[in-house]
């Protein structure tokens, strides 16, 4: 090519991959003002209204869709040692009781995985007794990240076990790999155990009471959806075929041991016709502990989201980027002609 | 620019004005297009030759019509394949000027060319060997007169309607939406 | 995760400014070929201009829906063919 001619299709080239820089850049931008990934639109879009309320040992969540196509509300309680994740969405609803049974202190002699009936060292009774007056404290904040939020804490009378459970409005960035979704209620468990001696695990023991069909999941909703990284959990199906309504009780994959990382498995799920006991082992690798912390969720597969999520989103304008686009193109078309121009004159000499 | 474009296109812009104002007299289309009568008359006489222009006495003035009507069929029509090939030469710098040299008179040798246009020999050479094979041109009668081109009328026409400096933008949108048709 | 694309303004802007800088060249091109089919072309694109200029403003005046968008849009791209398509009637 001649070099007046390469010159022109350099320019062009460059102003279109500037073009192209631009807008990428208002793409990337996304207006996310509280840096927590989910664009303004998306958290506006999917905001709740939240009353959470605690009256003495008794806590009552209740979340709806601010602006919902259609009903969309999820609750949750905690009364006496067990949680009541409810959700209803239009005629749909389905719930499930997850009560903290014990805690269970085991040595896993055959190495199977499981906390076998022999294995059990000690167990500490959790459920209503640990839990008779003592009192939630509550409280509520406003933030720029996640409007109002909740915050609910209870110890249980041994001093054991102590919970925290955190609700937002919007969604809100806990850690750089953890965002909070607005269908979820975060519950922090801190177990302070008295002893447990090298050699030896931990087990929380749980029921689950439901009528929705019970399946384990090696990667819970939020970390499908990237709000979560190591994230498993137990998913309850329910509602029509129409209408599928999926509740969760998910958790990270590894608890804090003293500070340090220990891995989190679930044992097999028993039971069956709506009342299923399981186990969340804490492998705690030889160590003696004196302090775990881990952290579930509850939460609610919300159609809701996902069909805000999933619908295009509106139009939007920008002056900045309109006005930027008007400008380059001008100076492409303007330099394209001045370069044609040019290369012409030249060869007419 | 030489001498010999440089009358290409005083005769274009005459045609051209004569074409959308047909009926001026010689002073007055000198005038209008800034040229002494000398060059004017000299140059519509060459149109005229070419039957690119009529004249037609009006008492004392000489007035000057084009051939054609303006929108009339033959005022721009398609281009046959000679014509195309006409063009193409055209626009090439060297043939351009070495057709335009040999429009002014009857024939010219090789060597009286050369004199005329800023290349080597081999390369009139190769470009006069060109036209030749093309039909432009042809050897003159006897052959030692030189060259001269095979169809002048055809060659005036095409330099007369068309554009032979590089085409701009403009001309480049003329051209390829003048192929754009049913 | 979704991202919000803002991508409708830098389209609308360039189609703007491409139709702008075609309409004048056509008109360029008519003022010196005189040829009065030209002007067809030059309807063409300043057509595709003002279409342009509809979308900006449906863009920034507010919200425009789906159906209005597509017979809005639909108008003007039929109107501009059936312009070149006149164009390429000529005799």
């Amino acid at each position: 090519m001649a070099r007046p001619r390469r010159r022109i299709w350099a320019f062009a080239l460059s102003a279109a991959v500037a073009l192209t820089f631009v807008s990428s850049l208002a793409l990337a931008d996304g207006h996310d003002s509280d840096d927590d990934t989910i664009p303004d639109v998306i958290e506006a879009a999917t905001q709740r209204n939240v009353v959470a309320v605690a009256v003495e040992d008794e806590l009552s969540i209740t979340s709806r869709l601010e602006n919902p196509p259609f009903v969309d509300e999820f609750g949750l309680t905690f009364d006496g040692g067990t949680f009541t994740l409810s959700y209803e969405r239009g005629d749909v609803n389905l719930q499930y009781e997850l009560e903290l049974r014990d805690l269970v202190v085991f040595a896993d002699g055959n190495g199977n995985g499981r906390v076998d009936e022999e294995e059990i060292l000690s167990t500490i009774a959790l459920g209503s007794a640990a839990f008779e007056n003592v009192w939630f404290n509550r409280t509520i904040v406003q933030t720029a990240d996640g409007g109002r939020v909740a915050n609910f804490t209870i110890q249980s009378s041994n001093g054991v076990i102590a919970l925290d459970l955190t609700v937002a409005q919007r969604f809100l960035r806990l850690t750089p790999d953890r965002i909070l979704t607005p269908m979820e209620v975060k519950l922090d468990i801190q177990i302070n155990s008295p002893s447990i001696q090298a050699g030896q695990d931990l087990a929380l023991g749980m029921r689950m009471e439901t009528e929705g069909d019970v399946e384990y999941a090696d990667r819970s909703w939020d970390e499908l959806n990237h709000f979560a990284v190591d994230d498993g959990g137990v998913n309850v199906t329910g509602g029509s075929g129409e209408f599928p309504v999926t509740l969760f009780f998910s958790w990270a994959k590894t608890a804090s041991a003293d500070g340090r990382n220990v891995p989190v498995t679930l044992t097999e799920v028993s039971g069956g016709s709506g009342s299923y006991e399981m186990y969340l082992i804490y492998s705690l690798g030889g160590l003696p502990v004196s302090r775990l912390v881990h952290d579930p969720t509850f939460g609610v597969r919300s159609e809701a989201f996902e069909g805000i999520v999933s619908r295009p989103p509106p139009l939007q304008a920008d002056y900045l980027l309109y006005g930027g686009t008007l400008v380059a193109m001008a100076a492409l078309v303007g330099g394209t002609i001045f370069l044609a121009n040019r290369r012409r004159k030249k060869r007419e000499e | 620019m030489d001498e010999e474009v440089l009358a290409v296109k005083t005769r274009r812009d005459l045609y051209d004005f004569v074409r959308k104002n047909p009926g001026f007299h010689l002073r007055e289309v000198a005038r209008a297009l800034n040229l002494s009568i000398t060059l004017a008359d000299y140059h519509l006489r060459f149109l005229e030759k070419h039957d690119l222009v009529a004249s037609a006495m009006d008492g004392e003035y000489k007035r000057f019509f084009p051939r054609s009507m303006p929108g009339g069929a033959e005022d721009r029509p398609a281009l046959t394949d000679a014509e195309k090939q006409i063009l193409a030469f055209l626009r090439q710098p060297v043939p351009l000027r070495i057709l335009a040299f040999l429009m002014e008179r009857e024939a010219a040798t090789h060597k009286e060319i050369l004199e005329h246009a800023p290349v080597s020999g081999s390369t009139l050479s190769h470009h006069v060997k060109k036209m030749d094979a093309a039909g432009l041109v042809e050897h003159a009668e006897p052959r030692e007169r030189g060259y001269r081109v095979a169809d002048p009328k055809a060659v005036a026409r095409i330099m007369a309607t068309y554009e032979l400096a590089t085409p701009d933008q403009i001309d480049t949108f003329i051209r390829v939406w003048g192929e754009f048709r049913l | 995760m979704v991202l919000v694309v803002a991508i409708e303004n830098v389209l609308v802007a360039a189609v703007s400014v491409f139709a702008l800088a075609l309409s004048v060249i056509a008109i360029l091109a008519f003022r010196r070929t005189r040829d009065v089919h030209i002007v067809f072309l030059a309807a063409a694109f300043g057509v595709f201009f003002a279409k342009g200029l509809v979308l900006t403003l449906a863009l920034f005046a507010g919200s425009i829906g789906l159906t209005d968008l597509f017979i809005l849009s639909g108008s003007f791209d039929l109107a501009i063919l059936a312009l070149f398509y006149g164009f390429t009637l000529r005799r």
